[in-house]
Protein backbone atom coordinates (compact mmCIF):
# COMPACT_ATOMS: atom_id res chain seq x y z
CA UNK A 1 0.00 0.00 0.00
CA UNK A 2 2.95 2.28 1.11
CA UNK A 3 4.99 1.41 -2.10
CA UNK A 4 1.52 1.87 -4.12
CA UNK A 5 1.22 5.60 -2.92
CA UNK A 6 4.82 6.41 -3.04
CA UNK A 7 4.63 5.78 -6.79
CA UNK A 8 1.68 7.45 -7.13
CA UNK A 9 3.24 10.41 -5.96
CA UNK A 10 6.29 9.72 -7.72
CA UNK A 11 4.14 9.26 -10.67
CA UNK A 12 2.58 12.60 -10.47
CA UNK A 13 5.67 14.80 -9.36
CA UNK A 14 7.11 13.18 -12.90
CA UNK A 15 4.08 14.05 -14.98
CA UNK A 16 4.16 17.59 -13.28
CA UNK A 17 7.99 17.93 -14.28
CA UNK A 18 7.06 16.84 -17.74
CA UNK A 19 4.32 19.00 -18.03
CA UNK A 20 5.93 22.25 -16.46
CA UNK A 21 9.19 21.38 -18.81
CA UNK A 22 6.70 20.80 -21.51
CA UNK A 23 4.94 24.56 -21.86
CA UNK A 24 7.96 26.68 -19.86
CA UNK A 25 10.42 25.92 -22.52
CA UNK A 26 7.84 26.51 -24.84
CA UNK A 27 7.58 23.07 -27.05
CA UNK A 28 3.86 22.90 -26.31
CA UNK A 29 2.47 26.11 -27.23
CA UNK A 30 -0.84 26.23 -25.21
CA UNK A 31 -2.85 23.08 -23.65
CA UNK A 32 -5.84 24.05 -25.41
CA UNK A 33 -5.08 23.66 -29.09
CA UNK A 34 -6.10 21.83 -32.56
CA UNK A 35 -8.11 18.76 -31.55
CA UNK A 36 -8.53 19.77 -27.59
CA UNK A 37 -10.02 23.21 -28.67
CA UNK A 38 -12.97 21.89 -29.96
CA UNK A 39 -13.34 19.48 -27.26
CA UNK A 40 -13.20 22.14 -24.77
CA UNK A 41 -14.97 25.05 -26.69
CA UNK A 42 -18.57 24.12 -25.10
CA UNK A 43 -17.57 24.89 -21.94
CA UNK A 44 -16.62 28.52 -22.74
CA UNK A 45 -19.74 28.31 -24.48
CA UNK A 46 -22.06 27.18 -22.40
CA UNK A 47 -20.57 28.68 -19.00
CA UNK A 48 -19.44 31.80 -20.18
CA UNK A 49 -22.39 32.84 -23.05
CA UNK A 50 -25.29 30.30 -22.21
CA UNK A 51 -25.37 29.38 -25.55
CA UNK A 52 -25.30 25.56 -26.54
CA UNK A 53 -25.11 26.38 -30.06
CA UNK A 54 -21.29 27.81 -29.79
CA UNK A 55 -22.08 30.53 -32.17
CA UNK A 56 -21.33 33.30 -29.08
CA UNK A 57 -18.10 31.42 -29.10
CA UNK A 58 -17.36 31.46 -32.78
CA UNK A 59 -17.93 35.41 -32.24
CA UNK A 60 -15.50 36.17 -30.00
CA UNK A 61 -12.71 33.64 -30.83
CA UNK A 62 -13.19 33.93 -34.21
CA UNK A 63 -15.28 36.68 -35.71
CA UNK A 64 -18.28 34.53 -35.93
CA UNK A 65 -16.91 31.23 -37.92
CA UNK A 66 -14.93 28.77 -36.92
CA UNK A 67 -11.40 28.35 -38.47
CA UNK A 68 -11.53 24.91 -40.51
CA UNK A 69 -9.31 23.02 -38.37
CA UNK A 70 -11.15 23.22 -35.50
CA UNK A 71 -13.19 20.19 -37.30
CA UNK A 72 -16.61 22.77 -36.15
CA UNK A 73 -18.65 22.54 -39.42
CA UNK A 74 -22.15 24.33 -40.37
CA UNK A 75 -24.92 21.96 -40.99
CA UNK A 76 -25.34 22.01 -44.44
CA UNK A 77 -29.23 22.43 -44.09
CA UNK A 78 -29.74 24.22 -40.80
CA UNK A 79 -26.44 26.20 -40.78
CA UNK A 80 -26.27 25.74 -37.04
CA UNK A 81 -22.67 24.32 -35.55
CA UNK A 82 -21.89 20.74 -35.61
CA UNK A 83 -18.89 19.61 -33.50
CA UNK A 84 -16.95 16.91 -34.50
CA UNK A 85 -15.99 15.84 -31.04
CA UNK A 86 -18.78 14.99 -28.37
CA UNK A 87 -19.03 16.90 -25.01
CA UNK A 88 -17.72 14.18 -22.71
CA UNK A 89 -14.17 16.07 -22.47
CA UNK A 90 -16.18 18.99 -21.47
CA UNK A 91 -18.05 17.85 -18.72
CA UNK A 92 -15.14 16.46 -17.04
CA UNK A 93 -13.11 19.34 -16.90
CA UNK A 94 -15.93 21.31 -16.20
CA UNK A 95 -14.70 21.09 -11.89
CA UNK A 96 -11.38 22.11 -13.28
CA UNK A 97 -12.90 25.07 -15.51
CA UNK A 98 -14.62 26.04 -12.55
CA UNK A 99 -11.95 26.78 -10.69
CA UNK A 100 -9.96 28.84 -13.80
CA UNK A 101 -12.61 30.88 -13.82
CA UNK A 102 -13.01 32.35 -10.58
CA UNK A 103 -9.06 32.45 -10.20
CA UNK A 104 -9.52 34.52 -13.44
CA UNK A 105 -12.05 36.73 -12.46
CA UNK A 106 -9.71 37.18 -8.93
CA UNK A 107 -6.53 38.06 -10.63
CA UNK A 108 -8.85 40.06 -13.63
CA UNK A 109 -7.24 38.05 -16.80
CA UNK A 110 -9.55 37.91 -19.72
CA UNK A 111 -12.69 35.92 -19.22
CA UNK A 112 -12.92 34.17 -22.58
CA UNK A 113 -12.53 31.06 -21.60
CA UNK A 114 -8.82 30.42 -23.58
CA UNK A 115 -6.43 33.19 -21.41
CA UNK A 116 -4.07 31.67 -18.50
CA UNK A 117 -5.73 29.52 -16.50
CA UNK A 118 -8.41 28.38 -18.26
CA UNK A 119 -5.89 26.74 -20.77
CA UNK A 120 -4.11 24.85 -17.77
CA UNK A 121 -7.14 24.04 -16.02
CA UNK A 122 -7.54 22.11 -18.93
CA UNK A 123 -4.47 21.11 -19.07
CA UNK A 124 -3.71 19.78 -15.81
CA UNK A 125 -7.82 18.32 -16.12
CA UNK A 126 -6.18 16.00 -18.22
CA UNK A 127 -2.81 15.45 -16.08
CA UNK A 128 -4.97 14.22 -13.46
CA UNK A 129 -7.53 12.21 -15.09
CA UNK A 130 -4.49 10.04 -16.21
CA UNK A 131 -3.36 10.49 -12.63
CA UNK A 132 -6.66 8.94 -11.58
CA UNK A 133 -6.99 6.12 -14.77
CA UNK A 134 -3.36 4.78 -13.39
CA UNK A 135 -5.06 4.76 -9.85
CA UNK A 136 -7.94 3.25 -11.32
CA UNK A 137 -5.51 0.15 -12.92
CA UNK A 138 -3.29 -0.29 -10.36
CA UNK A 139 -6.70 -0.82 -7.98
CA UNK A 140 -8.05 -3.19 -10.56
CA UNK A 141 -4.78 -4.97 -10.68
CA UNK A 142 -3.74 -5.50 -7.31
CA UNK A 143 -6.79 -7.54 -6.72
CA UNK A 144 -4.99 -10.41 -8.80
CA UNK A 145 -1.64 -9.71 -8.96
CA UNK A 146 1.50 -9.23 -6.41
CA UNK A 147 2.23 -5.36 -5.20
CA UNK A 148 5.65 -5.60 -7.13
CA UNK A 149 3.95 -6.65 -10.54
CA UNK A 150 1.43 -4.35 -10.17
CA UNK A 151 3.92 -1.41 -9.61
CA UNK A 152 6.32 -2.58 -12.84
CA UNK A 153 3.10 -2.90 -14.86
CA UNK A 154 2.17 1.06 -13.99
CA UNK A 155 5.73 2.12 -14.10
CA UNK A 156 6.17 0.21 -17.87
CA UNK A 157 2.94 1.82 -18.97
CA UNK A 158 3.80 5.38 -18.02
CA UNK A 159 7.12 5.01 -19.46
CA UNK A 160 6.86 2.70 -21.90
CA UNK A 161 4.19 3.33 -23.73
CA UNK A 162 3.06 7.55 -25.22
CA UNK A 163 0.91 7.37 -22.05
CA UNK A 164 3.19 9.97 -20.50
CA UNK A 165 2.96 11.91 -23.84
CA UNK A 166 -0.47 12.47 -23.24
CA UNK A 167 -0.78 13.45 -19.62
CA UNK A 168 1.86 16.14 -20.57
CA UNK A 169 2.48 17.48 -23.89
CA UNK A 170 -0.82 16.53 -25.17
CA UNK A 171 -3.26 16.49 -21.40
CA UNK A 172 -5.62 18.14 -23.33
CA UNK A 173 -6.00 15.90 -25.72
CA UNK A 174 -8.80 13.01 -25.07
CA UNK A 175 -7.05 10.12 -24.58
CA UNK A 176 -6.06 11.10 -21.18
CA UNK A 177 -10.30 11.43 -20.26
CA UNK A 178 -10.47 7.89 -22.22
CA UNK A 179 -7.76 6.28 -20.45
CA UNK A 180 -9.10 7.10 -16.79
CA UNK A 181 -13.02 6.27 -17.62
CA UNK A 182 -11.81 2.57 -19.40
CA UNK A 183 -9.33 1.90 -16.30
CA UNK A 184 -12.76 2.85 -14.01
CA UNK A 185 -14.68 1.42 -16.41
CA UNK A 186 -13.24 -1.99 -15.84
CA UNK A 187 -12.33 -1.53 -12.09
CA UNK A 188 -15.88 -1.21 -11.51
CA UNK A 189 -16.58 -3.79 -13.17
CA UNK A 190 -14.31 -6.30 -11.92
CA UNK A 191 -15.25 -5.43 -7.90
CA UNK A 192 -18.87 -5.51 -9.42
CA UNK A 193 -21.45 -7.50 -6.89
CA UNK A 194 -24.15 -9.25 -8.30
CA UNK A 195 -27.57 -7.61 -7.46
CA UNK A 196 -26.13 -4.00 -6.11
CA UNK A 197 -27.78 -1.42 -7.46
CA UNK A 198 -25.09 1.34 -6.95
CA UNK A 199 -22.43 -0.55 -9.05
CA UNK A 200 -24.51 -0.70 -11.85
CA UNK A 201 -25.19 2.69 -11.36
CA UNK A 202 -21.65 4.06 -11.20
CA UNK A 203 -21.00 1.22 -14.00
CA UNK A 204 -23.72 3.39 -16.63
CA UNK A 205 -22.67 6.51 -15.51
CA UNK A 206 -18.60 5.59 -16.74
CA UNK A 207 -20.40 3.99 -19.44
CA UNK A 208 -22.03 7.18 -20.38
CA UNK A 209 -18.68 8.87 -20.25
CA UNK A 210 -16.82 6.90 -22.40
CA UNK A 211 -19.46 7.24 -25.10
CA UNK A 212 -20.00 11.12 -24.22
CA UNK A 213 -15.82 11.17 -25.04
CA UNK A 214 -15.99 9.36 -27.82
CA UNK A 215 -18.97 7.76 -29.57
CA UNK A 216 -17.19 4.51 -30.53
CA UNK A 217 -15.91 3.84 -26.85
CA UNK A 218 -20.02 2.39 -27.02
CA UNK A 219 -18.00 -0.46 -27.62
CA UNK A 220 -16.29 -1.10 -24.70
CA UNK A 221 -19.33 -1.56 -22.15
CA UNK A 222 -21.13 -3.41 -25.15
CA UNK A 223 -18.40 -6.18 -25.53
CA UNK A 224 -17.43 -6.19 -21.44
CA UNK A 225 -21.25 -5.89 -20.15
CA UNK A 226 -22.68 -8.15 -23.20
CA UNK A 227 -20.48 -10.83 -22.73
CA UNK A 228 -21.25 -10.27 -19.22
CA UNK A 229 -24.78 -10.37 -19.43
CA UNK A 230 -24.06 -13.69 -21.87
CA UNK A 231 -22.35 -15.69 -19.20
CA UNK A 232 -25.09 -14.82 -16.32
CA UNK A 233 -27.72 -14.30 -18.46
CA UNK A 234 -28.92 -10.90 -16.26
CA UNK A 235 -29.30 -8.19 -19.01
CA UNK A 236 -27.51 -5.02 -16.98
CA UNK A 237 -30.77 -2.77 -17.10
CA UNK A 238 -29.67 -0.27 -14.70
CA UNK A 239 -26.35 0.09 -16.10
CA UNK A 240 -27.29 0.60 -20.04
CA UNK A 241 -30.46 3.11 -18.63
CA UNK A 242 -27.70 5.23 -16.49
CA UNK A 243 -25.52 5.38 -19.54
CA UNK A 244 -28.41 6.42 -22.06
CA UNK A 245 -29.31 9.29 -19.81
CA UNK A 246 -26.26 10.74 -19.54
CA UNK A 247 -25.47 10.33 -23.01
CA UNK A 248 -29.41 12.12 -23.94
CA UNK A 249 -27.70 15.55 -23.75
CA UNK A 250 -25.18 15.40 -26.39
CA UNK A 251 -28.50 13.60 -28.66
CA UNK A 252 -30.46 16.78 -27.47
CA UNK A 253 -27.49 18.65 -29.18
CA UNK A 254 -27.34 16.85 -32.11
CA UNK A 255 -31.24 17.36 -32.96
CA UNK A 256 -31.02 21.25 -31.71
CA UNK A 257 -28.48 21.71 -34.53
CA UNK A 258 -29.30 19.11 -36.80
CA UNK A 259 -32.88 17.89 -36.51
CA UNK A 260 -31.57 14.55 -36.30
CA UNK A 261 -31.11 12.86 -33.42
CA UNK A 262 -28.10 10.69 -34.17
CA UNK A 263 -25.75 12.27 -37.15
CA UNK A 264 -22.00 11.66 -38.19
CA UNK A 265 -20.78 14.29 -36.80
CA UNK A 266 -17.58 14.31 -38.92
CA UNK A 267 -19.62 15.14 -42.19
CA UNK A 268 -18.01 14.18 -45.19
CA UNK A 269 -14.65 13.02 -43.30
CA UNK A 270 -15.33 8.85 -42.58
CA UNK A 271 -13.88 5.71 -43.04
CA UNK A 272 -12.38 3.74 -45.57
CA UNK A 273 -13.46 -0.04 -44.71
CA UNK A 274 -12.37 -1.47 -47.78
CA UNK A 275 -8.87 -0.22 -47.54
CA UNK A 276 -8.17 -0.48 -43.83
CA UNK A 277 -4.46 0.15 -42.89
CA UNK A 278 -3.78 -2.58 -40.48
CA UNK A 279 0.06 -3.03 -40.53
CA UNK A 280 -0.38 0.95 -40.92
CA UNK A 281 -1.66 1.37 -37.52
CA UNK A 282 -0.23 -1.76 -35.77
CA UNK A 283 3.29 -1.82 -36.61
CA UNK A 284 4.54 0.77 -39.22
CA UNK A 285 6.88 3.48 -38.65
CA UNK A 286 5.00 6.11 -39.59
CA UNK A 287 2.52 4.78 -36.79
CA UNK A 288 2.23 1.54 -35.56
CA UNK A 289 1.39 1.03 -32.31
CA UNK A 290 3.63 -1.80 -31.38
CA UNK A 291 6.55 -0.05 -33.18
CA UNK A 292 6.34 3.09 -31.10
CA UNK A 293 5.34 0.63 -28.21
CA UNK A 294 7.09 -2.36 -28.07
CA UNK A 295 6.24 -3.04 -24.61
CA UNK A 296 2.69 -3.63 -25.47
CA UNK A 297 3.59 -7.06 -26.86
CA UNK A 298 3.90 -8.36 -23.31
CA UNK A 299 0.18 -8.12 -23.23
CA UNK A 300 -0.22 -10.71 -25.79
CA UNK A 301 1.28 -13.85 -24.08
CA UNK A 302 -0.11 -12.19 -20.94
CA UNK A 303 -3.87 -13.06 -22.49
CA UNK A 304 -3.05 -16.77 -22.20
CA UNK A 305 -2.06 -16.31 -18.13
CA UNK A 306 -4.44 -13.91 -16.89
CA UNK A 307 -5.74 -15.18 -13.58
CA UNK A 308 -8.90 -17.35 -13.51
CA UNK A 309 -11.45 -14.45 -12.60
CA UNK A 310 -10.37 -12.64 -15.52
CA UNK A 311 -10.38 -14.73 -18.24
CA UNK A 312 -13.95 -14.40 -18.93
CA UNK A 313 -12.70 -10.99 -20.21
CA UNK A 314 -10.39 -12.48 -22.55
CA UNK A 315 -13.07 -12.66 -25.17
CA UNK A 316 -14.51 -9.39 -25.42
CA UNK A 317 -11.06 -7.58 -25.32
CA UNK A 318 -9.79 -9.32 -28.09
CA UNK A 319 -13.36 -8.57 -30.33
CA UNK A 320 -13.04 -4.98 -28.69
CA UNK A 321 -9.68 -4.51 -29.91
CA UNK A 322 -10.11 -6.25 -32.81
CA UNK A 323 -13.23 -3.61 -33.60
CA UNK A 324 -11.34 -0.97 -32.85
CA UNK A 325 -8.35 -1.47 -34.33
CA UNK A 326 -10.24 -2.16 -37.89
CA UNK A 327 -11.85 1.30 -37.04
CA UNK A 328 -8.91 3.10 -36.79
CA UNK A 329 -7.11 1.34 -39.57
CA UNK A 330 -10.03 2.08 -41.54
CA UNK A 331 -10.37 6.12 -40.66
CA UNK A 332 -9.35 8.03 -43.41
CA UNK A 333 -6.62 9.97 -41.50
CA UNK A 334 -5.68 6.23 -40.15
CA UNK A 335 -2.33 8.30 -38.53
CA UNK A 336 -4.79 10.24 -36.49
CA UNK A 337 -2.51 13.59 -37.77
CA UNK A 338 0.03 14.46 -35.78
CA UNK A 339 1.06 12.44 -32.26
CA UNK A 340 3.73 10.38 -30.60
CA UNK A 341 2.76 6.69 -31.26
CA UNK A 342 -0.49 5.25 -32.34
CA UNK A 343 -3.08 7.67 -29.89
CA UNK A 344 -5.67 5.91 -31.11
CA UNK A 345 -4.80 2.60 -28.85
CA UNK A 346 -3.83 5.28 -25.67
CA UNK A 347 -7.89 4.92 -24.49
CA UNK A 348 -7.15 0.98 -24.15
CA UNK A 349 -4.25 0.91 -22.13
CA UNK A 350 -5.87 -0.36 -19.47
CA UNK A 351 -7.00 -3.37 -21.28
CA UNK A 352 -3.27 -3.82 -22.29
CA UNK A 353 -2.05 -3.46 -18.66
CA UNK A 354 -4.00 -6.78 -17.89
CA UNK A 355 -1.54 -8.85 -20.11
CA UNK A 356 1.19 -7.13 -19.21
CA UNK A 357 0.77 -7.82 -15.42
CA UNK A 358 0.15 -11.95 -16.06
CA UNK A 359 3.22 -11.75 -18.44
CA UNK A 360 5.36 -9.87 -15.25
CA UNK A 361 3.33 -12.34 -12.71
CA UNK A 362 4.89 -15.85 -14.80
CA UNK A 363 8.25 -14.26 -15.55
CA UNK A 364 8.58 -13.47 -12.25
CA UNK A 365 8.84 -16.71 -10.98
CA UNK A 366 12.14 -17.34 -12.81
CA UNK A 367 14.89 -15.36 -11.22
CA UNK A 368 17.14 -15.37 -14.45
CA UNK A 369 13.85 -14.06 -17.10
CA UNK A 370 13.08 -12.09 -14.20
CA UNK A 371 16.42 -10.16 -14.82
CA UNK A 372 16.05 -10.65 -18.42
CA UNK A 373 12.54 -9.08 -18.85
CA UNK A 374 13.89 -6.19 -16.06
CA UNK A 375 16.46 -5.18 -18.65
CA UNK A 376 14.91 -5.43 -21.75
CA UNK A 377 11.58 -3.46 -20.12
CA UNK A 378 14.15 -0.51 -18.83
CA UNK A 379 15.24 -0.46 -22.07
CA UNK A 380 12.06 -0.40 -23.85
CA UNK A 381 11.02 2.34 -21.57
CA UNK A 382 14.01 4.75 -21.77
CA UNK A 383 13.80 4.26 -25.72
CA UNK A 384 9.90 5.57 -25.42
CA UNK A 385 11.01 8.17 -23.13
CA UNK A 386 13.60 9.50 -25.72
CA UNK A 387 11.76 8.97 -28.53
CA UNK A 388 9.12 10.96 -27.15
CA UNK A 389 11.46 13.94 -26.20
CA UNK A 390 12.59 13.82 -29.68
CA UNK A 391 9.07 14.66 -30.82
CA UNK A 392 9.10 17.24 -27.97
CA UNK A 393 12.21 18.71 -30.01
CA UNK A 394 10.73 17.66 -33.12
CA UNK A 395 13.11 15.36 -34.50
CA UNK A 396 10.67 12.75 -34.65
CA UNK A 397 8.31 14.10 -36.89
CA UNK A 398 4.70 14.34 -35.99
CA UNK A 399 3.29 12.07 -38.97
CA UNK A 400 4.70 10.43 -41.69
CA UNK A 401 7.83 9.28 -40.91
CA UNK A 402 9.29 6.97 -43.17
CA UNK A 403 12.26 4.23 -42.57
CA UNK A 404 14.70 6.23 -43.49
CA UNK A 405 14.04 9.11 -41.56
CA UNK A 406 13.81 6.67 -38.39
CA UNK A 407 16.64 5.46 -38.96
CA UNK A 408 18.72 8.84 -40.12
CA UNK A 409 17.30 10.06 -36.29
CA UNK A 410 17.77 6.83 -34.00
CA UNK A 411 18.94 7.74 -31.05
CA UNK A 412 19.99 10.85 -31.95
CA UNK A 413 20.12 13.54 -29.83
CA UNK A 414 18.40 17.25 -29.82
CA UNK A 415 20.88 19.56 -28.00
CA UNK B 1 -1.09 17.01 13.67
CA UNK B 2 -3.69 16.81 11.01
CA UNK B 3 -4.76 20.43 12.01
CA UNK B 4 -1.13 21.75 11.46
CA UNK B 5 -1.03 20.34 7.78
CA UNK B 6 -4.55 22.05 7.36
CA UNK B 7 -3.42 25.48 8.95
CA UNK B 8 -0.16 25.26 6.62
CA UNK B 9 -2.51 24.65 4.18
CA UNK B 10 -5.08 27.18 4.49
CA UNK B 11 -2.33 29.79 4.93
CA UNK B 12 -0.67 29.04 1.89
CA UNK B 13 -4.09 29.03 -0.33
CA UNK B 14 -4.71 32.57 1.27
CA UNK B 15 -1.24 33.41 0.46
CA UNK B 16 -1.40 32.38 -3.35
CA UNK B 17 -4.75 34.36 -3.56
CA UNK B 18 -3.25 37.57 -1.84
CA UNK B 19 0.06 37.56 -4.84
CA UNK B 20 -3.05 35.82 -7.80
CA UNK B 21 -5.02 39.50 -6.61
CA UNK B 22 -1.94 41.41 -8.68
CA UNK B 23 0.77 39.85 -9.81
CA UNK B 24 3.75 41.17 -11.25
CA UNK B 25 3.96 39.39 -14.54
CA UNK B 26 0.30 40.21 -15.31
CA UNK B 27 1.80 43.23 -17.65
CA UNK B 28 3.42 40.67 -20.17
CA UNK B 29 -0.08 38.29 -20.84
CA UNK B 30 -1.74 38.62 -23.62
CA UNK B 31 -4.57 36.13 -25.46
CA UNK B 32 -5.16 36.21 -28.87
CA UNK B 33 -2.05 38.18 -30.22
CA UNK B 34 0.08 36.82 -32.76
CA UNK B 35 4.10 37.85 -32.38
CA UNK B 36 4.98 41.16 -33.08
CA UNK B 37 6.49 41.53 -36.87
CA UNK B 38 7.88 44.22 -38.67
CA UNK B 39 6.48 45.44 -41.83
CA UNK B 40 8.83 46.77 -45.16
CA UNK B 41 7.78 50.19 -43.85
CA UNK B 42 9.04 49.52 -40.37
CA UNK B 43 6.04 49.57 -38.76
CA UNK B 44 6.01 47.34 -35.66
CA UNK B 45 2.62 45.40 -35.15
CA UNK B 46 1.09 42.49 -33.95
CA UNK B 47 -1.91 40.78 -35.39
CA UNK B 48 -4.79 39.76 -33.43
CA UNK B 49 -7.99 36.98 -33.71
CA UNK B 50 -11.68 38.07 -32.82
CA UNK B 51 -10.59 38.52 -29.49
CA UNK B 52 -7.21 39.94 -28.27
CA UNK B 53 -6.24 41.32 -24.69
CA UNK B 54 -3.35 42.46 -23.16
CA UNK B 55 -2.46 45.00 -20.17
CA UNK B 56 -1.01 48.50 -19.29
CA UNK B 57 -0.09 50.30 -16.23
CA UNK B 58 -3.30 51.44 -14.22
CA UNK B 59 -1.25 55.03 -14.07
CA UNK B 60 -1.70 55.86 -17.59
CA UNK B 61 -4.53 59.16 -18.33
CA UNK B 62 -5.27 58.31 -21.81
CA UNK B 63 -3.60 55.15 -24.40
CA UNK B 64 -3.61 55.75 -28.13
CA UNK B 65 -3.76 53.07 -30.33
CA UNK B 66 -3.36 52.01 -34.09
CA UNK B 67 -5.35 49.40 -35.50
CA UNK B 68 -5.50 48.24 -38.80
CA UNK B 69 -6.98 45.44 -41.37
CA UNK B 70 -6.67 44.05 -44.34
CA UNK B 71 -9.61 44.48 -47.37
CA UNK B 72 -8.28 41.93 -50.26
CA UNK B 73 -11.23 41.37 -53.16
CA UNK B 74 -9.74 38.16 -53.70
CA UNK B 75 -10.76 36.60 -50.55
CA UNK B 76 -14.42 35.83 -49.79
CA UNK B 77 -15.64 39.16 -47.87
CA UNK B 78 -12.22 40.36 -47.21
CA UNK B 79 -13.68 44.00 -48.34
CA UNK B 80 -16.53 43.60 -45.48
CA UNK B 81 -15.58 46.92 -42.97
CA UNK B 82 -14.85 45.79 -39.58
CA UNK B 83 -15.89 46.82 -36.24
CA UNK B 84 -13.33 46.90 -33.77
CA UNK B 85 -14.43 47.62 -29.90
CA UNK B 86 -12.27 48.31 -26.90
CA UNK B 87 -13.08 47.39 -23.89
CA UNK B 88 -11.02 48.23 -20.49
CA UNK B 89 -11.56 46.01 -17.45
CA UNK B 90 -14.59 44.72 -19.20
CA UNK B 91 -16.46 48.29 -19.60
CA UNK B 92 -16.35 49.34 -23.07
CA UNK B 93 -14.67 52.75 -23.74
CA UNK B 94 -14.51 52.62 -27.54
CA UNK B 95 -15.24 51.43 -31.22
CA UNK B 96 -14.11 52.00 -34.96
CA UNK B 97 -15.07 51.32 -38.06
CA UNK B 98 -12.30 50.06 -40.43
CA UNK B 99 -13.33 50.89 -44.02
CA UNK B 100 -9.88 51.08 -45.74
CA UNK B 101 -6.85 49.85 -45.26
CA UNK B 102 -4.85 52.52 -43.83
CA UNK B 103 -3.85 52.79 -40.12
CA UNK B 104 -6.47 54.43 -37.61
CA UNK B 105 -5.82 55.41 -34.19
CA UNK B 106 -8.33 55.00 -31.45
CA UNK B 107 -7.68 57.16 -27.98
CA UNK B 108 -9.02 55.49 -25.13
CA UNK B 109 -9.36 57.18 -21.77
CA UNK B 110 -8.47 55.59 -18.78
CA UNK B 111 -10.20 55.06 -15.75
CA UNK B 112 -8.58 56.48 -12.15
CA UNK B 113 -5.85 53.61 -10.94
CA UNK B 114 -7.80 51.15 -9.10
CA UNK B 115 -5.98 49.22 -6.42
CA UNK B 116 -3.60 46.97 -9.36
CA UNK B 117 -1.11 47.81 -10.88
CA UNK B 118 -2.55 46.90 -14.49
CA UNK B 119 -6.00 47.74 -16.33
CA UNK B 120 -6.91 44.62 -19.03
CA UNK B 121 -7.80 46.03 -22.40
CA UNK B 122 -9.78 43.97 -24.52
CA UNK B 123 -9.94 44.59 -28.32
CA UNK B 124 -12.92 42.26 -30.67
CA UNK B 125 -13.50 42.58 -33.88
CA UNK B 126 -17.15 41.50 -35.35
CA UNK B 127 -15.46 39.42 -38.20
CA UNK B 128 -12.03 37.87 -38.85
CA UNK B 129 -10.36 37.67 -41.85
CA UNK B 130 -8.69 34.84 -43.38
CA UNK B 131 -7.12 32.03 -40.66
CA UNK B 132 -8.36 34.26 -38.35
CA UNK B 133 -7.06 37.56 -38.91
CA UNK B 134 -8.62 40.25 -36.78
CA UNK B 135 -6.84 43.69 -36.43
CA UNK B 136 -3.44 44.78 -36.72
CA UNK B 137 -2.32 46.34 -33.72
CA UNK B 138 0.49 48.98 -33.44
CA UNK B 139 2.79 50.43 -30.78
CA UNK B 140 0.83 51.72 -27.83
CA UNK B 141 1.27 55.67 -27.25
CA UNK B 142 0.68 56.27 -23.69
CA UNK B 143 -0.29 59.25 -21.58
CA UNK B 144 0.86 59.99 -18.00
CA UNK B 145 -0.40 63.14 -16.73
CA UNK B 146 -1.47 61.89 -13.23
Amino acid sequence: MRLRRGLSCLAAAACLAGYVYAYASGRAGTPVRSDAFSYYVYLPSWVLYHDPSLQAAADDCCGGEFPAWTAIVRWRFTHAWVNAHPIGEAVMIAPFFAIAHALTRWTNLSPDGFSLYYQHGAGLAGLCYMLIGLWFCGRLLSRHFSPAVVLATQAALLTGTSLYHYATFDSAWSHAFSFALVSGFLERLDARRPGHTGDDVVIGVISGLLILVRHTHALIPICFLGAAAVRTRRVPWTAAAIAGVVVLPQLWLYHRATGHWVISSYGDLGFTFATPHIAGVLVSVRKGLFFYAPLLLLALPGAAWVPDRLKPWRVPAAVLLAIETYLIASWWDWQFGGSYGHRGFVDFYPIFAIGIAATFARISASSRLRLLCTVAVVALCALSVFQMLQYWHGVLPMSDTTWRQYRAIFLKGWW
Amino acid sequence: MRGAVLAVFFTACVGVLWYLHDPAWLIDQTTGLRPWHRASDGTLSRWSGGHASFFVPSNLSQIRIPVSTTFDPREPGGERPMLVTFSIDDRRVGRVLLTGPGWQEVTLPMPPPGSRRVRRIDVRTNITREDNHGVQIGQLCCFSSR
